[in-house]
């Protein structure tokens, strides 16, 4: 591995996904996904009082292989409101299992993601705002990232 | 003349009869960390009722196939949504506050060596031939 892109770190491996998901265009046309969440994908976070369509992402892993290829998941759940806006989130969550499809990129170590697990959020009880609609996407991930790899280049 | 015994049935029936009971003994860690975790409510404590610890709960072990499964779990929406985050209406903000999994996490080790420790119990108590 000789070229320290993105997986140069474990939040560069998250935008590297997270730039797939934005910028993807589904067959047959129509907007990117970035087009239809406003309010952004936002790193573990989301902003404080958010109105506008927008996805929280984050990274969990374990290490194997001596320590070299990282082997877990992208959580990713995607929210509207209000409640109305459910059809519009679960279109969106289509379009990201279409995006993760079989993909994988190996300009900067390798990144592959395979299955996931998804789920409609129920309406959750006070404190939560029930005017909120969810979908939540585990998505399978495996990477062997630069950050690592390259302490075993020759 | 010499003659062959063994007891592997004795030894798979044992195995097979006990992965349940280790199961349970395993899951029970795994109950138990989460109640800690959930005793002092998910915000400041103030509004900690004791309902969330006592509706963690686990199911009996069912065999699906040559495996034998339990879960771990809670009825209440009000867990889930705080475990996987939800927009809260009083604070204006995101909020997530996790118990269950870094529980898991947590107690993995644990749960292998009892659920271990059980199987051999049950695996020492055969009579030898």
């Amino acid at each position: 591995m000789t070229k320290p892109l993105d997986t140069n770190s474990l939040l560069g491996i998250f935008r590297l996904m997270r730039d797939r998901i934005m910028n993807f265009t589904p067959q047959g046309g129509g907007g990117t996904i970035g087009s239809l969440l406003p309010g952004g994908f936002q790193y573990i976070q989301a902003a404080d009082g958010l109105k506008t369509a927008h996805a929280v992402g984050r990274l969990g892993f374990r290490r194997e292989n001596n320590g070299l290829r990282l082997e877990g998941t992208l959580e990713v759940q995607i929210y509207a409101r209000p409640r109305s806006k459910q059809e519009d989130v679960e279109h969106i969550a289509d379009l990201m299992q279409e995006a993760l499809l079989q993909w994988a990129d190996a300009r900067s170590g390798v990144v592959f993601s395979g299955g996931d697990v998804r789920d409609s959020l129920p309406i959750f009880p006070d404190p939560a705002d029930r005017e909120v609609a969810g979908v939540r996407i585990v998505f399978d991930v495996v990477c062997w990232p630069y950050y690592l790899g390259k302490y075993v280049e020759s | 003349m010499a003659t062959w015994k063994t007891n592997i049935p004795e030894i798979n029936r044992v195995l097979l009869q006990s992965r349940g009971p280790a199961l349970i003994v395993a899951a029970q860690i795994l109950i138990n960390a989460v109640k800690r975790g959930l005793r002092g409510g998910y915000t400041s404590g103030d509004f900690a009722t004791g309902t969330s610890v006592n509706h963690v709960t686990r199911t009996d072990p069912v065999a699906i196939g040559d495996e034998m499964k339990l879960a771990v779990g809670t009825n209440l929406l009000y867990d889930l949504m705080w475990e996987i985050g939800h927009h809260n209406l009083y604070t204006g903000r995101y909020e997530r506050v996790e118990v269950w999994v870094p529980a898991l996490h947590a107690s993995a080790v644990q749960m292998k060596n009892a659920y271990g420790a059980y199987i051999k119990a049950q695996l020492a108590r055969i009579r030898p031939l």
